[in-house]
């Protein structure tokens, strides 16, 4: 399997050219062109009630499409949100994913959804992250512009301006201050890393984007 | 008549600069910038298919029922900044007799006024899905310009291709097209969110987005408040 | 305090750093990430009145948010909702208009004013401007790119598309003219004249709404 990510850090988008018999996992819906022989499968990571659940209350689905070359061809992805596409090689580590970054992988990969606890509930970004192990290249999508920062310490992030994260950093997810700071700062929930690793962060997210939109709308 | 694209990020819009005499049309609604001495003439027709009835045909379509035509007053010449809807580029596409051009309503942002506008509907397949498969078909001599949702990507087609129906830009009508499902089966394709595809052969051009503004469209509509109607 | 504009110009975001007993206003919801020792205060800015009389009018949000470092220099990065650009603009005790939705952080001694700018007789909602004054540095920022345009005589800009203009230039509301039909929804045009500085985005906040409009829930008539 050979990728290209082009358009970065606008509109980034991902082109696989697979070789024969070979295949690739990709979120749902972000197909743009292929060429027409591709076969397109339906698979179910993470189990049937989970998957459903997840797609009912409007999470990102852990239905995946899997993609399989009979002969050479090749398959454009794009992730809903314009911004950057990602590409971090797999070697039998972790990841984890915020809901809504995970854009494709080599088949095989371990796709975990994890509930983030009540409060990733409420943070708009439906509870949901996706711890992702195994082997092959993972591709993931940032809304926006990427910002990496290597934490040594203490760092507080917007819950909506995370991507990805690297397990060796613990976080606990809150508001800014007491009930009133959080009621009233209008600020979103905040995750609080400590630890050392590397956070991959974005510089837009939906619900801020809807936030600006809403006095626009009737 | 000249057309100057605008834009330093991934934010591009259109400054046709027209000489006296000189008219261009846009949907209405697009101009957001002007030298004060354009004049803007509204119209539900479109030269060589008229009347009402075309533009209730563009009404179901969801696209705009509207026309807007710019000219200048008094002898000096003009500028009209055009702008899409959506972040993305444009594309100015010349269009001669030899070609005809297929363009997606959510796409065309303005035109030539020597250019013919007219759409065209896909029926019944169209309905079923939710989606507005209808497109203006856009002939004569003239520049067609067309905005994306992201970045524009140009393909000859040689092997057949088969493309979203949310990427679809423009095409040439040299190419033969069908439009089906992606997945195997209805679940299958709303479980995996997956929409409708066209599967294009022959020989053509295709202009494509990048981005497609249903699947934004859906996830940013779920975040905001419900509405009356 | 010391600020960079990052991820220019489409998904711009402003870093800013602050020295002990620096402080900076935010609109609220803008912070996206910052070092722990950044203290945040939620005021009304200026008393309960103003800040009522800024939600009601301009529709900015009740509240702006002071931030300040606590014992040692810190850095804070903001970001707004809409894709686009950020303009650090250096007030020397002028004045400057900007549309709602435009504010996104500004240096303490300036400050923020509604003016309520009705379109009487349009049936439109209206425009609404804030003005500013003081010294230091305002971020806005726009959907699209901004684009800054010099006007001597006359321009003319579509409502949803200024962002911010210098006091010297005086504007009129205008529909677009030679509407020939009744189902034609107006297009609002503002036509500027005298000497100034415009600064317009190139998408209309307005156009993305009515865009979205389809694709959001719809009340259900069962809701108490």
């Amino acid at each position: 399997m050979k990728f290209d990510i082009s358009g970065n850090p606008s509109y980034g988008d991902l082109t696989i050219a697979l070789a024969a018999g070979e295949s690739v996992w990709s979120e749902g819906g972000a197909m743009s062109r292929m060429s027409s022989h591709l076969e397109l499968k339906t698979k179910l990571v993470g189990g049937l009630l989970k998957s459903v659940v997840r797609r009912l209350v409007g999470g990102e689905s852990l239905f995946i499409s899997e993609y399989t070359a009979p002969r050479m061809a090749y398959v454009c992805l794009t992730p809903a949100c314009p911004g950057c596409v990602l590409h971090r090689e797999m070697t039998g580590d972790r990841f984890f994913l915020t809901a809504g970054s995970f854009l494709a992988c080599t088949p095989g990969m371990n796709l975990e959804p994890r509930f983030g606890g009540l409060r990733a509930f409420f943070s708009g970004e439906g509870g949901f992250l996706i711890e992702v192990s195994g082997q092959g290249d993972l591709f993931y999508n940032a809304y926006g512009g990427v910002v990496e920062k290597e934490i040594k310490g203490e760092f507080v992030v917007d819950t909506g301006h995370v991507v990805a994260w690297e397990p060796t950093l613990s976080y606990t997810i809150g508001g800014m201050g007491g009930m009133k700071q959080t009621l009233f700062s209008g600020e979103g929930l905040v995750m609080r890393f400590t630890g050392h690793g590397k956070i991959i962060l974005q510089t837009r997210h939906l619900s801020a984007l809807a936030g600006w939109l809403r006095p626009y709308c009737m | 008549m000249e057309i100057e694209v605008l834009g330093k990020g991934a934010f591009e819009s259109a400054l046709v600069h027209i000489e006296p005499g000189e008219r261009f049309v846009s949907e209405s609604g697009a101009m957001y910038r002007a030298s004060a001495n354009v004049d803007i003439d509204v119209t539900t027709k479109s030269r060589g298919s008229g009347g009402l009835l075309s533009g209730v045909k563009r009404l179901l379509a969801r696209e705009s029922f509207f026309f807007s035509t710019y000219s200048l007053r008094g002898g000096q010449s003009g500028e009209v900044g055009l702008a899409p809807t959506h972040q993305g580029e444009i594309f100015v596409i010349d269009v001669d007799p030899s070609t005809v051009w297929l363009c997606t309503g959510g796409s065309y942002l303005g035109s030539s006024e020597t250019l013919k506008l007219d759409t065209k509907f896909q029926g019944l397949k169209g309905f079923v899905s939710g989606e507005s498969l209808s497109f203006l078909e856009v002939a004569g001599s003239g520049k067609l310009l067309v905005n994306a949702f992201g970045r524009i990507v140009e393909t000859e087609v040689e092997d057949a291709v088969t493309v979203d129906t949310g990427h679809v830009v423009a095409f040439e009508k040299t190419l033969q097209y069908t439009i089906t499902k992606a997945g195997d089966s209805w679940l299958q394709s709303w479980l995996a969110g997956e929409g409708f595809v066209m599967n294009f052969t022959g020989h053509g051009r295709i202009l494509t987005q990048s981005h497609n503004p249903s699947n934004f469209g859906a996830m940013l509509g779920k975040q905001l408040p419900p509405r009356k109607s | 305090m010391k600020y960079k504009i990052i991820c220019d110009p489409t998904y711009s975001a402003v870093d800013v750093d602050l020295d002990v007993g620096e402080r900076i206003v935010a609109e609220s919801g803008a912070m996206a990430w910052m070092t722990p020792n950044i203290q945040t205060k939620t005021s009304t800015r200026g008393g309960i009145m103003a800040g009522m009389k800024r939600k009601l009018l301009s529709g900015e949000s009740f509240f702006q948010n002071t931030y300040q470092p606590q014992n040692a220099p810190g850095s804070i990065t903001f970001a707004p909702g809409s894709a686009g650009d950020i303009v650090a603009h250096e007030l020397a005790g002028g004045e400057l208009l900007l549309e709602k939705g435009a504010y996104l952080a500004s240096s303490e001694r300036i400050t923020c004013d509604s003016k309520w700018d009705g379109l009487r007789g349009f049936f439109n909602e209206g425009m609404f401007v804030l003005r500013v004054t003081g010294t230091g540095t305002l971020f806005f920022h726009a959907y699209g790119d901004i684009h800054p345009i010099d006007i001597d005589g006359e321009y003319v800009v579509d409502n949803g598309f200024a962002v911010a203009w210098e006091p010297t230039l005086t504007y009129q509301l205008t529909r677009a003219r030679k509407i020939r039909s009744f189902l034609f929804s107006d297009q609002l045009l503002l036509h500027f004249s005298g000497q100034g500085r415009i600064w317009i985005q190139s998408r209309s906040p307005r156009a993305l709404a009515a865009w979205v409009h389809p694709f959001r829930p719809v009340e259900s008539k069962n809701s108490g």
